[in-house]
C-alpha cells in the first residue's frame, strides 16, 4: 500500500495512543508505521512476552508468535501472558488470548511450533523484524542465518541469573549473532537460573529497540552489545565487531 | 601493571565475584592474564571456570571477550595496558 493511501489513524487511535503521539520525533508517522509492521517473536516464554505485550501495547498492526508445548507451573514466575488457569493448555492460546485481550485490533500469526529448519523460512518470510527470544541456540543461530539471507533486522536479547544482553542485528551492518557466538555453546543449558523481573527487563528493552528500527526514532544497539549485572545495577555498552570470517555473514568465509 | 578482568553470565557464577583485579608483568597478553586470574583463583573456582573458558583450540570462541569496551577479534591475543579492563562473558539465550 502506498503511504498516501494508508488509512489515518482512527479516533480511538489517537485516544489509546495519545500518550506515545507526543514523544518527539514520533506521532502520527511513528504510529502508522508501527500499525503498518509485522514483527516474529520467537519464542513468547519469559522474555518473549514482555516483548509481544510490549510491542502489542505500542500498537504493532501484526505479531508472528511462535512457540511450542502446554503451560507449566515452571513457566509461571516469568512468563507473564501465561495464567494459572491456563496450566496444561497450549501456551501458544494463553498467548493469543491475553494480548488480544489487551489489543483486539492487533492480528496475530500464531504458531505451536518452535523455530526449526522447516518452518523458519515461511516464517521469516512474514515479518519485518524479528525479535529472538529463543532458549536454545540451535534455533538463535538458524533464525539468524535467514534474518542474514533475507536482510531482516533482529534484535537479540538473552538472559542469566540477574543479567541481560542485548543488541539489535541490521543484517549487513553490523555483527550478527554467528559473530558473537558462532555454535552452540557445550555447556550451555536449557534451564537456566533468572527472576521474572530480569526477563521483564530485557523484554521491554528489546520492545524497545523494534520500536526503534520500525519507526526510525532513536538510535537502536546497532554493532553495540548492552550487557548488565542487576545484582548491582551496573550497565555496559560494549562495541562489537564483524568477523571477517563469519560462517553466516562474513565476507572471507 | 594493575588490570581488572569482569565474568559475566556463566563466568560470574563459576568465579564467584564479579570483578578480579590483577597485578601482571608489563606487556602480558589477554590469555596470559587470563592464565593469571585462574592461577588466583580458589581451586574449587577455577575447576569451575576452566571449562567454561577454554576449548581444544585455546579459549573458546563463543566467548565475547571485550578489552576496555571493545570486542576482541577471535583468534586475536592482544597486548594489554596499564588499566585495562577485560570483560569476558559466555553466550546466554532467552526463556
Amino acid at each position: 500500500m502506498q503511504p498516501d493511501q494508508v488509512p489515518a489513524l482512527s479516533a480511538h487511535e489517537r485516544e489509546v495512543y495519545s500518550w506515545q503521539l507526543t514523544v518527539p520525533g514520533h506521532g502520527e508517522a511513528g504510529q502508522l508505521a508501527l500499525r503498518g509492521a509485522s514483527v516474529l517473536v520467537s519464542r513468547v516464554g519469559g522474555l518473549g512476552s514482555a516483548v509481544a505485550l510490549e510491542l502489542a501495547a505500542a500498537g504493532v498492526g501484526r505479531l508472528i508468535l511462535a512457540h511450542a508445548g502446554d503451560v507449566q507451573p515452571s513457566d509461571l514466575n516469568r512468563q507473564l501472558l501465561m495464567t494459572h488457569d491456563s496450566i496444561g493448555s497450549p501456551r501458544i492460546e494463553s498467548v493469543e488470548r491475553r494480548l488480544k485481550e489487551l489489543n483486539p485490533r492487533l492480528e496475530t500469526l500464531c504458531v505451536a511450533e518452535n523455530i526449526q529448519a522447516d518452518n523458519v523460512e515461511k516464517l521469516v518470510a512474514e515479518c519485518d523484524l524479528i525479535v529472538d527470544c529463543a532458549p536454545l541456540f540451535e534455533e538463535r543461530l538458524l533464525m539468524n542465518r535467514e534474518a542474514v539471507r533475507t536482510q531482516t533486522p533482529m534484535v537479540e536479547a538473552a538472559m542469566y541469573e540477574l543479567q541481560a544482553q542485548l543488541t539489535t542485528i541490521l543484517p549487513g551492518m553490523t555483527p550478527c549473532l554467528a559473530c558473537i557466538t558462532p555454535h552452540s555453546p557445550p555447556a550451555w543449558k536449557r534451564r537456566f537460573p533468572v527472576f521474572g523481573a530480569v526477563s521483564g527487563s530485557v523484554g521491554c528493552m528489546a520492545a524497545m529497540e523494534a520500536i526503534k528500527v520500525i519507526t526510525g526514532n532513536g538510535e537502536p544497539l546497532a554493532g553495540r552489545l548492552l550487557t548488565y549485572d542487576l545484582r548491582d545495577m551496573s550497565f555496559r555498552n560494549l562495541t562489537i565487531q564483524r568477523r571477517p570470517d563469519c560462517p553466516v555473514c562474513g565476507t572471507t568465509p | 601493571m594493575k588490570l581488572t578482568v569482569e565474568w559475566m553470565s556463566q563466568l560470574r557464577v563459576a568465579a564467584g565475584s564479579a570483578q578480579q583485579l590483577l597485578d601482571c608483568p608489563d606487556g602480558t597478553r589477554l590469555t596470559e592474564a587470563l592464565e593469571q586470574a585462574l592461577a588466583e583463583l580458589p581451586p574449587d573456582r577455577a575447576l569451575a571456570l576452566r571449562p567454561l573458558l577454554l576449548a581444544d583450540e585455546g579459549l573458546s570462541s563463543t566467548l565475547l571477550i571485550a578489552v576496555d569496551g571493545v570486542q576482541v577479534p577471535c583468534g586475536t591475543d592482544p597486548e594489554l595496558t596499564a588499566g585495562a579492563t577485560v570483560l569476558l562473558s559466555s553466550p546466554i539465550a532467552g526463556g
